[in-house]
């Protein structure tokens, strides 16, 4: 498959002001040497806990952050820049799909007009075709035309999730990024949204990367998955990979923290969980550098790759 | 908090030489000059000439208003036009009169506040709130002067309860005679200038009160069994009270600003006064000291009160 | 598929079909703003009171003053000076001059009502834009804009009002409205931008944002309708502040040229210790309707206030 967009060690590091002049006597790396591609059709995961700076790369991703170093190449061009993504037209082909559903839609407009702002801005309709793919695109969400004259507030939670879905899908964008899509919602809700995506993703071709905390999740909706760690990637490669052969001690330590409704073997999966936070407890420091930051991530099959102390392996990347 | 306060001062100083350089481009585009009053009809405009050229007004700006600076830090302020005095005399008594009328005010004006904003606060609903609440949109919307009047005409007038003009009696004799004479000359146009300044202190009470109450350490000192009105000394009004003392330095300067209006209406020989005659009998030079003078002094207010701020809210300091 | 026991679980209860979708989780639509202004003010009967007098005052004025011939409120008649109220069809009396008190009371609220509401959209206006474009862009913009606005709010402008007033050289009521409009910007700018900064923070703006649409566009077309509450409250109470700020300026001789009236003028008479005592007629009617303009206004503002922070309700 094509290579879609391809993210070179980007950097997003956040200043910090202190002192008597305010000068900048620090930084928060946000994301910090992130290096990756995205194939066209296909579905990733990026999994990480709060703070570890997934949603920093999403953002940046789509345009939202500024890129402090670093490049993301799309069609050949740098689109780090406002500039250039301006000119390309870059976000008729890169959307977003925002995690707190209500506050991602304007409140004072009604649904039509929230669908029909990308159109607008990237499609030239005439008014009955843009109505008409408003209309389209409501059903392709479950959402009755009735919808188009309401405002935000008179939905649901789920169906506001998909008014935001019908959104980054109305410029027949290559890839969207889902920024924790479901997390806000409620669990039986969670599942019907999750599967509108699901459906759409496979019958538009989209690229997806699904931002997300929850494992379980990210397992359902992706086939590739980077787990980050502190602004770092620690481990990437297939669902496959990371599921069945964690080679990271901190990815093996999310797995074993899945909660497990398997009450026979109760016992027996507590024991393997403190024997997974015994190790990581014990071999952290081969892990991590000596700042407390994981090391540079190596090839060791062609999906997989891990972050590892550079002496162990040669340095393949 | 140091660096706060020194990084506060450090501000303060462009503030005050932006608003110096605002002055003087005011006094410059004022009509007449030190000279207007002291030329007779026959004076030969030749001589005029001389005499402004040897005071400097034919240099450039900046030169002018250097020399205009180095003597304000000399004191000297330039004489009246009409008074034929020099302006810091002219100015001395009147804004001592003024500074006596704003304290009293706002003495006034908190004694009025506090019990009022407490009680609002306090019985947030009640009738009583709603009452204070009504109160306190009627002293915001209503413009000070016309009260000023309707007070002068009814308690000073027709009831005759308060003089109503001057600081000070003719036949008042001895220090305290003297002292109780300028008191009753205050007394009316400091309450109903207080009464008036009520507003936002009310406002900021009341609303302060009301988030307090659902507070976690409130909470915890109503669970610990702290009776309410223990609760409402101790820890509501303490932490409340704090940034009301703040605004002072806000509401002094803003009453000091105000006395012209009290000032006109209660004939009370105060700074305001002064301005509004000087700007009438076109004194530039005592208008200008007097704009000067409020400015400076409503910059250290502002400062006093973010100063006071500082220390008592540590939220402020972070940034 | 089946990886994940509860997305399956939860899809068993999953409709098919949109519309039974719909019906499943339709939720209860929260009130529009303007039936919680009506409820509001149900709550309140002074204050419906209060908007049902200003609304029956302002029309009144703005069609009698209509019809008002400019000799009436400039022609001095020493004949009719001082006339009691009700004598020779001088229903209010007349003043110094001679001239009808009611007649001057229409024709000068016209004029300080205008004015007031002139001062109260430049205001608007110029903070709306200051305020929108120092709390969307922030930095550095920010700073520049916040640390003027802090200067000049500390000045004594009432004072600086009055200097400028006497030394513009062509002062008509636009240069007045002009040189109260320099000092009535900076409570709102402060307002909407404080607003702004916490609007900017919502995954509309930034869903705006990955529509293509331009910071501009952003401002004046997404996040400005969200502020239409504040800013109709904001002008409601600031024009009430510049009905005070412009008579308080005609009362002490600073405000509107001769031969244009104004309320303060009116009530400047008063100043005259003879007039104030003995002839109240004169100015009381004016003073009443300063009262009733200004505490009518501010009741009204705060009732939308309350209608549109919800925090603050009655009812």
């Amino acid at each position: 498959m094509s290579v879609l967009i391809e993210i070179k060690d980007l950097k997003v590091h956040y200043p910090i002001r202190s002192g008597f002049w305010n000068r900048v006597t620090d930084h928060v790396y946000a994301a910090d040497g992130v290096s990756f591609e995205i194939e066209a059709g296909k579905t990733y995961g990026l999994v990480g806990e709060s703070g570890s700076g997934k949603s920093t790369i999403g953002k940046a991703i789509v345009g939202l952050e500024k890129v402090t170093s670093g490049q993301i190449l799309y069609k050949g061009q740098d689109v780090s820049k406002a500039s250039v993504r301006r000119h390309m037209k870059y976000n008729k082909d890169v959307q977003m799909i925002f995690q707190d559903s209500l506050s991602s839609l304007n409140p004072k407009k009604t649904i039509y007009e929230i669908i029909a702002e990308p159109i607008r801005n990237f499609e030239n309709l005439d008014k009955s075709a843009e109505k008409q793919r408003i209309i389209e695109l409501l059903e392709i969400v479950g959402l009755s035309s009735n919808a188009m004259y309401q405002y935000p507030h008179q939905f649901s939670g789920g169906q506001r999730q998909r008014i935001g879905i019908a959104r980054a899908i109305s410029t027949n964008p290559k890839l969207i990024i889902a920024d924790e899509p479901v997390s806000a919602l409620d669990l039986s809700i969670q599942a019907q949204v999750l599967n509108f995506m699901k459906k759409i993703q496979r019958e538009l071709g989209i690229s997806f990367l699904f931002i997300s905390h929850d494992l379980g999740v990210v397992r359902h909706m992706t086939e590739n998955i980077a787990i980050m760690h502190l602004g770092r990637f620690v481990e990437l490669g297939t669902r496959e990979d990371i599921y069945n052969n964690p080679q990271h001690i901190y990815t093996k330590r999310l797995l074993s923290a899945i909660p497990q409704i398997d009450i026979a073997n109760r016992d027996a999966n507590k024991a393997q969980r403190a024997a997974i936070e015994a190790q990581y407890q014990a071999e952290r420091q081969n892990f991590y550098d000596a700042d407390g930051l994981a090391y540079p991530m190596h090839k060791i099959t062609a999906s997989h790759w891990v972050s590892t102390p550079p002496t162990e392996k040669g340095a393949t990347k | 908090m140091w660096k706060t306060i020194l990084r506060r001062v450090l501000i303060m100083i462009p503030q005050i030489i932006i608003l110096s350089i605002l002055v003087f481009m005011l006094a410059k585009a004022m009509p007449g000059d030190p000279f207007t009053g002291s030329i007779g009809p026959n004076t030969d405009p030749k001589q005029i000439v001389a005499l402004k050229r040897a005071a400097g007004l034919y240099d450039p700006w900046y030169q002018q208003y250097w020399h205009w600076i180095v003597n304000l830090f000399h004191g000297n302020l330039g004489e009246s036009y009409t008074l034929k005095q020099p302006v810091t005399a002219v100015l001395g008594n009147r804004i001592s009169n003024t500074i006596w009328l704003s304290l009293l005010t706002l003495i006034i004006s908190y004694a009025v506040a506090i019990p009022l904003g407490m009680t609002a606060g306090r019985y947030e609903g009640s009738r009583r709130d709603r009452g204070i609440v009504i109160f306190n949109f009627i002293t915001f919307g209503v413009p000070t002067f016309v009260v000023f009047l309707l007070g002068l005409f009814l308690f000073g007038y027709q009831l005759g309860w308060f003089p109503t003009t001057g600081t000070i009696s003719a036949d008042a004799s001895g220090f305290i005679g003297e002292a109780l004479s300028r008191l009753n000359h205050m007394i009316l146009p400091a309450i109903l200038a207080g009464i008036l300044g009520t507003t936002s202190t009310i406002q900021y009470l009341r609303s302060e009160i009301i988030d307090s109450k659902s507070q976690d350490y409130v909470r915890t000192a109503r669970a610990k069994g702290v009776p309410t009105n223990k609760v409402y000394s101790r820890h509501i009004f303490r932490n409340s009270l704090l940034p009301i003392a703040a605004f002072a330095g806000f509401q002094i300067t803003g009453l000091i600003g105000g006395s012209i209006i009290v000032e006109t209406v209660f004939s009370y020989p105060g700074m305001g006064q002064l301005f509004v005659s000087s700007i009438t009998s076109r004194d530039y030079s005592v208008v200008t000291a007097i704009v000067l003078f409020t400015g400076i002094l409503a910059l250290l207010g502002s400062l006093l009160s973010d100063i006071i701020m500082s220390i008592v809210d540590p939220r402020i300091r972070i940034e | 598929m089946a990886e994940k026991p509860e997305v399956n679980e939860a899809m068993a209860g999953v409709p098919k079909t949109p519309q039974e979708i719909n019906e499943q989780d339709v939720v209860v639509s929260a009130p529009s703003t303007l039936k919680t202004v009506i409820r509001e003010f149900k709550q309140d009967k002074v204050a419906t009171v209060a908007l049902i007098l200003l609304i029956v005052l302002f029309v009144v004025v703005a069609v009698w003053s209509f019809f008002i011939p400019n000799s009436k409120v400039t022609d001095v008649n020493i004949m009719d000076q001082y006339l009691q109220m009700g004598t020779s069809g001088h229903i209010l009396g007349t003043d110094e001059q001679g001239r009808d008190l009611l007649l001057m009371l229409i024709a000068s609220a016209k004029n300080s009502l205008f004015i007031a509401l002139m001062i109260t959209i430049i205001g608007q206006v110029f903070g709306i834009i200051f305020g929108m474009i120092t709390g969307y862009f922030g930095g550095i913009v920010d700073t520049i804009i916040m640390r003027i606005i802090d200067f000049w709010t500390v000045l004594p402008f009432m004072m600086i009002i009055i200097v400028l007033v006497s030394i513009v050289s062509k002062y008509n009521i636009w240069t007045l409205i002009g040189i109260i409009g320099l000092f009535s910007w900076q409570g709102t700018t402060r307002l909407i931008r404080s607003k702004v900064l916490s609007e900017s923070d919502r995954d509309y703006v930034r869903a705006s944002k990955t529509s293509g649409s331009s910071n501009v566009m952003i401002m004046f077309r997404e996040v400005l309708p969200n502020l239409s509450s504040i800013i109709i409250v904001d002008s409601t109470l600031t024009f009430a502040g510049n009905i005070g700020i412009e008579t308080t300026l005609s009362f002490l001789g600073f405000g509107l040229p001769n031969g244009t009236p104004s309320l303060g003028t009116m009530i400047s008479a008063a100043t005259d210790p003879t007039v104030l005592v003995s002839k109240a007629y004169v100015w009381v009617p004016a003073a009443v309707f300063i009262i009733v303009i200004t505490v009518g206004i501010s009741f009204v503002g705060q009732v939308l206030r309350r209608a549109f922070d919800a925090r603050q309700r009655l009812g």
